[in-house]
């Protein structure tokens, strides 16, 4: 086999954009069209009848009766309307020796280069333009538009806009003056590069015109507003050079509704302008048609116009409808009746053919992608396809020559030495090797679009030519690439046979051939069955690996044992295929877990981001929630619960980035994490149960995966090195510990135990201390913040459930007893006691960023503690001071009699005030003084204390003194003291100022005692100052 | 301190109140104000006398301690009530006692200063009087000074007139005899420190011829 020619014939036969052009390699590739809707009116509600290509061809083209036809071929792109035009053709060539059809003048015209140039020179060269004038102009369009470069084309095409608007004599839209200012603002520079840029609207009339541009949609060839719209880029530049007309039109069109105002406008003359580009007048085209049916008519013919696609005649669409729509009778008898088949799109039907045309339609035939894509049909294409690709263009053209009688088409498709499949065409086996009906059908499955055009493109054709590579030995087979076989990825139907074949060793490349062979050609499966000359793995015979090179693989066969390794005995049986679902009644639920697993075979074989991972880390969170037994493990269930928080568990490439931080379980793409993800799947799947076939197997990866990851999880949860479950609790009890201590809830002495029950009491964060202004104030105020005062109660929390003892999950949240792990707080408490509640050096050097839950303690303590000393300093000052002052009201001892003795003066004095001297006073003052005697003992030990604090003690002794608020105490003692005192002095104050007012009315009164007074003064300083004992001279 | 706050304060509301609850009667204030007045007016002769006193026969006014506290203590109390426009009976008395007092002392200060010199210089004068020059005037002169013996003068002029009195007797004395040994010799006999060595035949001759034998003592010191 020349392995050369039959890649050269591949190439022949199935080009990129078009068809095969000769006509030989069209009929041998040819599949009839078995069942076409036509319907016999243009209307697009008529009833459609089911015919065959031949019953089409024999009944509406064939036109034995002679009758007026035009028929519309229409359908979506690349579902074969150029396919069933250009065999009618053929068809009517097969048929050349009837007289019907030699008496048929037949124009073909072919979408070559999908422009009106090919379109022109195909009716030159069809002679169908008769006009030695009209010949004269059109050969010299197609042959300037040959010589023509791109700009000058589009240029031409410019000013011929141009020049219309302004020769432009009607004021339909717009009035002379306004068509003089769109003149100058189409001529402004600017504008005119704008409109003349790759994606304007002048390049889509060149387009039309004479670019050749494949079978891919046709760009409309038009204005519309957006190239009017988008030139607000130029406003400014135009504002500042461009004329005034220039400058208001633009300033206009940038507004939608006048966009697509001047975008009609110029529309209109569009069929105008492409003539005239085309050389070609108005009614060039219908009056070519119509001398040709004169022509004909005189000649005793008919004319046949096949047009695979109307639109290659875009601006003389119009005029050849027309002239093809008119019927040869009546006063056009003298016309040639015209059967014409033109291939369209629906949309194009719809816009273009107005009612009075879609009268004019005879019948329609739809061409659609619902008679195509069945196995059958694809096996047959490909069948023709891959024997036509055997064939020699000369075997080829000789079998059409002799009527392309399907029964006689040569068959010479390549064959293997063992059995392959085949198809069955005109009563005969036609081998599909290398294919096969499950492949063909998976690689069209596979298609982005699923239409006979790409299915040709990119399966037949791409896949021959991996085969032609294999056979020269240049390449391999099948072609993997994804866009050979798709992006979506390939998987075995069964799990372990993934596994198995995973372990397969093989370069990476050729697995990858393999597995597509595998999953394409065969079942998607591993099973070997049967013997030779029958065996089978996958379903593909044995013989057919071997022959891609595929040796020594061996499947899993039911019963035996060898070359299976333990983990893989499993009953086997078909499970749900993984393969792009076909079924269109698929549950949700089953859906749901389609797309997982395709996110899982995505996220690790193609290094993808992992969709629906929070569904994967869910279930992640949930099996290792039951299956390490936390508790055993020395994390308590409290801390395992909150750590085994979603947003702890990452996924390697997970669809949302985290922020990055050291994640507590991080699942890496590898193997064993694919597996165990997959197993969890699998699990939810089948009800979160493990009752199904692979169950074992599943759970043989997720036990793998675990305990390998067991010890660094364990590790990780427990925070080591730096922090362990014991320092949480640690920091927790001092925090609470500091809490308690500022809220007044610490007491000078107390037992270990009843300080325990304190700690673990979830007491309320109130304090029963009075509001000041000191700096213990402020620590309470900070303390009991809303954002703090959380931040406590949390700590709260997690301190009593910390060492709590939880059954069952970790994560179930049970409102049960609190059962403590006595021995653990014990020891913490042991440790706390004897640092005297100072932890600073139990907190980490560095300060804490963030406070997860088991450092949220410790940053806290970071913050809190100094503060609480610095307290405990101001506490001691002011301890001093009070002393001071208590001593300077009742001297040096503040003993228990001090106390006492102050405490009953006071009384005494205020009895005598109320009862000697009529004075009233506060109601509490006498009760306030009253208590300083029952509190006696108590205002002296606190005295005492403070001296013993104020030398310096211990962290514990001091926060647990002042926690009771011993100042205030001594506070409201000096302050009563005060009270009274200042009472004391005001009464006096008044008695003194009664009395003065007494003696100043007495002396007032009388001047003798005036002069008593100077001269008992003055005796008395005589007196004085006479000598005496006691006196000094 | 506090108990001193309170001692206080309570000092001063009893003091008030005392005063505020005083029986006012106006008269009887105004009458005993009247009699202070007289008592402090005579306290104020007395000392200008005992001073005057003072600095003419440096009469000793040290007063007694208890003497001195309980005269300024009653003038202080008397000072508290009058201010306060009250003035009993009982502290008039006392005043007027202290002030009896005070003249008793003085009285008993000044005798006891002017007695010794006062009564020899009038026994000299008596004595000798026929001798000087002017025996009405000598007799007039102790007739004065053995009037104030007994009680402080009531008037600084009466001090001074007593002790320009003194003085000139004394002088007289001692003027007596023309002979210098007569003077010497009465001299001594006014400072009482003759003796009988003095009793020169001088002397003798002159006691012989004013027939002062029989008014000469002799005693043994």
């Amino acid at each position: 086999m020349n392995w050369q020619n039959v890649q050269k014939r591949i190439n022949e036969i199935i080009q990129v954009d078009v068809m095969a052009d000769d006509e030989s390699d069209f009929m041998a590739t040819h599949m009839p069209f078995s069942r076409l809707p036509v319907q016999f009116s243009g209307r697009k509600d008529s009833l459609a009848v089911q015919m065959s290509e031949e019953e089409v061809y024999s009944q509406l083209v064939f036109n034995p009766n002679n009758e007026h036809r035009m028929i519309i071929v229409n359908g979506p792109n690349g579902s074969g309307k150029s396919h069933l035009i250009r065999w009618i053709r053929a068809r009517m060539y097969s048929d050349n020796n009837i007289d019907t059809i030699n008496n048929e003048k037949v124009v073909f015209i072919r979408r070559i280069d999908n422009t009106l140039r090919g379109t022109i020179r195909q009716l030159l060269e069809q002679g169908v333009v008769t006009d030695p004038i009209q010949l004269e102009r059109l050969r010299q369009f197609v042959q300037s538009s040959d010589i023509q470069n791109e700009e000058e084309l589009k240029s031409t095409l410019f000013y011929a806009f141009l020049t219309r608007v302004e020769t432009d004599k009607e004021d339909i839209d717009y009035r002379s003056a306004e068509r003089r200012r769109l003149a100058s603002f189409l001529r402004d520079d600017d504008v005119k590069k704008i409109l003349m840029e790759d994606d304007g609207p002048i390049s889509r009339f060149y387009e039309l015109l004479a670019k050749p541009h494949g079978v891919k949609q046709q760009v409309e060839a038009a204005f519309r507003a957006e190239d009017f719209m988008g030139m607000r880029k130029i406003m400014n530049t135009i504002q500042r050079n461009g004329s005034q007309d220039a400058k208001l039109i633009i300033a206009r069109v940038l507004k939608e509704n006048e966009a697509e105002k001047l975008a009609t406008y110029l529309n209109r003359f569009s069929h105008a302008v492409i003539q005239q580009c085309a050389n070609m007048a108005q009614g060039d085209v219908g009056e070519m048609i119509r001398q040709l049916r004169l022509d004909l008519k005189r000649e005793g013919k008919a004319l046949t116009v096949l047009i695979e696609d109307m639109t290659t005649f875009t601006g003389l669409d119009a005029e050849l409808i027309k002239v093809l729509s008119v019927p040869h009778e009546g006063e056009y008898q003298d016309l040639c009746r015209v059967t014409s088949v033109i291939g369209l799109t629906n949309a194009y039907y719809d816009t273009y053919f107005r009612d009075n045309f879609q009268n004019r339609v005879t019948h329609q035939i739809n061409v659609d992608g619902n008679i195509f894509g069945d196995a059958d049909t694809l096996g047959e294409m490909a069948a023709r396809y891959i024997n036509a690709t055997y064939m020699t263009k000369q075997e080829a053209k000789e079998w059409n020559e002799r009527g392309a009688e399907q029964e006689l088409l040569p068959y010479r498709t390549w064959e293997p030495d063992f059995e392959w499949e085949s198809e069955r065409i005109a009563d005969r086996e036609f081998s599909l090797f290398p294919f096969n009906r499950r492949s063909l059908l998976n690689l069209f499955n596979r298609l982005p679009e699923k239409t006979p055009r790409f299915f040709l493109r990119d399966v037949i054709k791409v896949q021959l030519n991996a085969w032609v590579q294999y056979q020269l030995g240049q390449g391999m087979f099948p072609d993997t690439k994804v866009s050979a076989i798709g992006e979506n990825p390939l998987q075995f139907t069964e799990f372990q046979h993934n596994a198995r074949f995973e372990s397969v060793d093989l370069p990476q490349e050729k697995k990858q051939v393999l597995r597509a062979i595998l999953c394409l050609w065969g079942d998607g499966h591993l099973h070997e069955e049967g013997e030779e000359p029958n065996h089978t793995i996958g379903n593909l015979s044995v013989p057919f690996l071997r022959f891609f090179g595929m040796n020594g693989l061996s499947g899993v066969r039911q019963t035996s044992i060898q070359n299976v390794s333990a983990a893989e005995l499993i009953d086997v049986t078909p499970a749900i295929s993984t393969q792009a679902a076909t079924s269109k009644t698929m549950s949700v639920a089953e859906k749901n877990y389609r797309s997982e697993l395709e996110a899982l075979a995505n996220w690790y074989e193609k290094k993808e981001r992992l969709a629906f991972h929070e569904d994967f880390r869910k279930r992640v969170r949930l099996f290792l929630a039951d299956a390490i037994n936390w508790q055993l493990e020395g994390i308590p269930a409290y801390l395992a619960s909150r750590k085994l928080a979603l947003q702890n568990i990452y996924i390697e490439d997970q669809l949302e980035r985290q922020e990055a931080k050291e994640n507590l379980i991080f699942i890496k793409r590898d193997r064993d994490s694919y597996w165990m993800l997959i197993a969890l799947t699998e699990w939810n799947y089948y009800g979160s149960s493990w009752d199904f076939k692979d169950a074992p197997f599943m759970q043989y990866r997720l036990i793998a995966w675990l305990e390998a990851n067991k010890a660094d999880i364990i590790s990780r949860f427990k925070g080591e090195p730096g922090v362990t479950p014991m320092h949480t609790l640690q920091w927790s009890m001092s925090l609470e510990y500091l809490r308690l201590g500022l809220t007044g809830g610490l007491a000078q002495t107390e037992s270990d135990d009843i300080l325990l029950r304190k700690i673990f009491s979830q007491s309320e964060n109130v304090s029963s201390r009075s509001d000041t202004d000191d700096a213990w104030s402020r620590l309470l105020k900070y303390i009991q913040h809303d954002a703090r005062k959380s931040q406590f109660e949390e700590n709260q929390k997690t301190l009593t459930r910390l060492p709590n003892t939880q059954m069952g999950s970790v994560i179930e949240d049970r409102n049960s007893k609190v059962l403590i792990h006595r021995d653990q707080v014990e020891q913490a408490f042991c440790t706390l006691k004897n640092l005297y509640w100072d932890v600073s050096t139990l907190l980490p050097d560095q300060s804490i960023e963030r406070g997860e839950l088991s450092t949220s303690a410790a940053r806290l303590l970071q913050s809190l503690l100094p503060r609480v000393k610095e307290v405990l300093q101001d506490e001691k000052r002011k301890a001093t001071e009070l002393l001071k002052k208590l001593k300077a009201k009742l001297g040096e001892s503040l003993e228990r009699d001090t106390w006492v003795e102050a405490s009953r003066e006071m009384v005494n004095f205020l009895y005598m005030l109320n009862t000697e001297y009529h004075i009233n006073f506060q109601s509490n003052l006498r009760t306030r003084s009253e208590k300083l005697e029952e509190i006696a003992e108590e205002l002296a030990n606190t005295c005492k204390r403070s001296y013993e604090v104020i030398e310096g003690m211990k962290f514990s002794q001091e926060l647990a003194f002042f926690s009771t608020d011993p100042c205030q105490l001594l506070q409201d003692a000096l302050d009563i003291i005060l009270t009274i005192e200042d009472l004391a002095f005001k009464e006096a104050q008044k008695a003194d100022s009664a009395l003065a007012s007494l003696r100043h009315d007495t002396s007032t009164g009388s001047e003798n005692v005036k002069l008593v007074e100077v001269g008992l003064v003055s005796l008395i300083d005589r007196i004085n100052a006479l000598g005496g004992v006691n006196h000094v001279n | 301190m506090l108990i001193n706050v309170l001692q206080d304060a309570t000092d001063r509301l009893e003091k008030n109140k005392t005063s505020q609850e005083r029986v006012r009667d106006l008269a009887q204030f105004e009458s005993n104000i009247k009699k202070i007045l007289d008592i402090a007016n005579k306290m104020d002769s007395i000392l200008e006398v005992a001073i005057e006193a003072k600095r003419q026969i440096q009469m000793p006014i040290v007063l007694e301690l208890t003497l001195r506290n309980d005269l300024i203590s009653t003038m202080r109390s008397v000072l508290e009530q009058a201010q306060d426009g009250f003035l009993d009976n009982e502290v008039v008395r006392n005043l007027s006692r202290n002030a009896d007092d005070l003249r008793g002392y003085f009285n008993s200060s000044w005798t006891q200063t002017v007695s010794e010199e006062a009564k020899q210089v009038a026994t000299s004068l008596d004595t000798f009087g026929r001798f000087m020059s002017n025996p009405d005037e000598a007799s007039q002169i102790k007739l004065a000074i053995s009037s104030r013996i007994q009680a402080l003068p009531s008037q600084k002029n009466d001090v001074s007139l007593f002790a320009s009195n003194l003085k000139k007797g004394r002088e007289m004395a001692d003027q007596a005899g023309d002979d210098p040994e007569i003077k010497m010799f009465i001299k001594k006999v006014l400072d009482k420190q003759a003796s009988l060595a003095d009793i020169t035949p001088n002397v003798q001759e002159w006691i012989r011829k004013h027939k002062l034998e029989q008014r000469t003592k002799i005693s043994f010191a």
